[in-house]
């Protein structure tokens, strides 16, 4: 969908395509609003712990979890996705305020505990006392 | 008996029309007779072809006024009148449609009630679509009430799972919700939403389930640990899967057009050429 | 109760009755005695005195249950046919709180989601102690007609334990009140005290 000129594909270049912005024309305006998010989401973060009944867990360690709910999508480049993140970043702080969340639902989403941990064959089973 | 009991039936009825009037029952064999002769059952719907010419007009009229985004003009199922749409021209063709006035400022909202030639006030609904096929495989649809004129228009776009499409808030305030319920379920993302969050599903719900990879029943369930004392998500373990009968059934709705697809019916009115509107100004 | 009116006159013999073999007692259906308790044969005086305390006490819960509206979905009409004159449930001391602290039984009537699940079990929860539960309709029972759905909790009985199971899409309204009526029998044979003593 190359239209306009300057966009000439190379053999073994990856093809470039013109698309609209979400938010961020480039990935430096996309890494400025990523960090904007993550500050305004650790100023959030005391209240939240409190709010939603977390603090069997040290601040410190809640601070780590929030921190790895961002690291874990930093392998992506495509900005419009990271543009869409950041939107669902600020929906999230904003349902935080307004307490729209249980808590339950907050410990599911960010800890998911039980979500990975079927076993599969007989042994795992057995051994679990499942089967 | 039961014979009987209808004969009697019958004949009271005979008895009880007598003494109200012979044309009464004189109109009644009339009509019973003209119900024979046309084919035709009552409940099928009556297109009515004056108001079908004045949609086409209509729509070939939006098509000349916003040639940038018009794209197609159809017919859909007989006099349903359908603009397809390039995306980046929703909100200029949206506001166009609710008040029809060419030179209108795009990003305000506008009140005046000028000189129309349509006036698309209400908002029925916008919804979304989901054609895994295609290279932009999602579609909203937004459907429009002219309730002045008595007339239904749709709008429809397209998209693919990326690209984001500008919200219709400034123009109808009600596509709040609407749009909510689209970018939960499909996965359309809305620029210039007031507050763009998930409507129907579950708080922290992952995936977006109208599309047509999602599985009926889903990836998670929910069960209490009370281990954890709380409500946990597990990975769904059904007892029985969802089982699909489809049995042949010799009631069958349509048998003449069993070799059609759906829109076989539609009839274009006006087709404009290949690729219109320009992308965005800057690359990524 | 007519078969205690008519052994009134015997009033000596009746402590007698309850303790004797059932095929003597040609009043009383198997398993229950003349006055309805179905607490026969005690072992001892403490005992005895306990099931009396056991009868008063499940006299009381029985005679005046009141439940928390959880009307989720459409069974919520035949809750709604349950306490209109046809059904009347106040008659059997029935009366809707809307707090759950203020009520012992919960009617989980309609379609639980995933989203809803986690205020179920916090409702739950908040229902003081002696509670019961009565899943009404398929929904709640077994996820029902939704059970292949992707957000839908197949049975309330995943977040809370259930007493009676009242099945229907939507019950009727009698089905609802014969589920009721076998709630109060359900805890007409509750051995609290009983138990109590024996631990």
């Amino acid at each position: 969908m190359s239209s306009t000129a300057g966009r000439v594909v190379r053999a073994g270049q990856s093809a470039v395509r013109t698309v609209a912005p979400v938010k961020s024309n480039n990935s430096a305006e996309a890494r400025m609003s990523v960090l904007q998010a993550y500050k305004e989401f650790q100023r959030l973060t005391p209240k939240f712990w409190w709010d939603f009944g977390l603090h069997d867990m040290p601040l410190g360690v809640f601070r780590a979890v929030i921190k790895k709910q961002f690291t874990k999508n930093g392998h992506l480049t495509d900005v419009r996705v990271v543009d869409r993140l950041v939107g669902e970043t600020n929906m999230h702080m904003e349902s935080i305020r307004m307490a729209y969340y249980n808590p339950d639902h907050v410990r599911n989403y960010l800890f998911a505990e039980n979500v990975e941990a079927k076993p599969k064959d007989f042994l795992s089973k057995f051994l679990n006392g499942k089967e | 008996m039961l014979g009987s009991v209808i004969r009697q039936a019958v004949s009271r009825q005979i008895v009880r029309n007598a003494p109200i009037s012979t044309t009464a029952v004189a109109a009644q064999t009339q009509a019973t007779g003209e119900k024979k002769e046309s084919p035709k059952k009552p409940t099928i719907w009556k297109i009515d072809e004056h108001k079908r010419e004045r949609l086409a007009n209509f729509g070939k009229y939006a098509a000349e006024c916003l040639p940038k985004f018009v794209q197609k003009v159809q017919f859909a199922a007989g006099d349903e009148l359908e603009l397809l749409i390039h995306p980046s021209g929703v909100v200029p063709v949206l506001s166009f449609l609710k008040v029809s006035f060419i030179d209108i400022i795009l990003t305000e909202p506008i009140n005046f009630q000028g000189n129309h030639s349509a006036q698309f006030t209400n908002l029925t609904f916008i919804t979304g679509m989901d054609v895994p096929t295609r290279k932009n495989r999602l579609e909203v649809i937004y459907a429009l009430y002219s309730v002045r004129f008595n007339a239904r228009v749709r709008v429809r776009t397209y998209t693919d799972e990326i690209a984001p499409i500008d919200s219709v808030t400034p123009v109808f305030k009600g596509a709040d919700w609407y749009e909510r319920e689209v970018y939960d379920m499909y996965g359309v993302w809305f620029n210039n939403h007031p507050d763009l969050r998930r409507i129907l599903t579950d708080y922290g719900f992952e995936g977006h389930p109208f599309r047509k990879d999602y599985p009926l029943s889903g990836y998670n369930e929910v069960r209490y640990d009370p281990e954890l004392k709380r409500v946990v998500y597990e990975p769904s373990e059904l007892a029985q899967e969802f089982r699909k009968f489809d049995l042949n059934t010799p009631w069958e709705q349509f048998p003449a057009f069993r070799n059609q697809s759906i829109t076989s019916g539609y009839e274009t009115i006006l087709e404009t050429a290949a690729e219109p509107a320009p992308a965005a100004p800057q690359n990524k | 109760m007519l078969s205690a009116l008519r052994t009134a006159g015997a009033f000596g013999t009746r402590r007698l009755a309850s303790t004797q073999a059932i095929a003597s007692n040609s009043e009383a259906p198997k398993g229950i005695a003349t006055t309805g308790t179905p607490f026969l044969n005690p072992s001892s005086k403490a005992e005895y005195a306990l099931a009396r305390l056991d009868d008063v006490m499940n006299l009381a819960q029985r005679g005046s249950i009141w439940p928390l509206t959880f009307g989720l979905a459409c069974c919520a009409v035949e809750m709604m046919h349950f306490a209109a004159p046809r059904y009347d449930m106040d008659r059997y001391g029935v009366v809707f709180r809307a707090s759950p602290r203020q009520a012992d039984l919960i009617f989980v009537a309609g379609t639980v989601t995933n989203k809803m699940a986690p205020a179920l079990r916090r409702i739950y929860d908040q229902m003081p102690e002696a509670k019961w539960v009565i899943s009404m309709g398929s929904c709640a029972n077994g996820g029902g007609y939704y059970h292949y759905a992707y957000s839908v909790l197949r049975g309330c009985d995943r977040v809370i334990p259930v007493d009676i199971y009242v099945p229907g899409c939507p019950p009727t309204a009698e089905a609802l009140l014969y589920g009721v009526l076998q709630l109060q029998k359900k805890i007409k044979r509750k051995r609290e005290a009983q138990l109590w003593y024996r631990r």
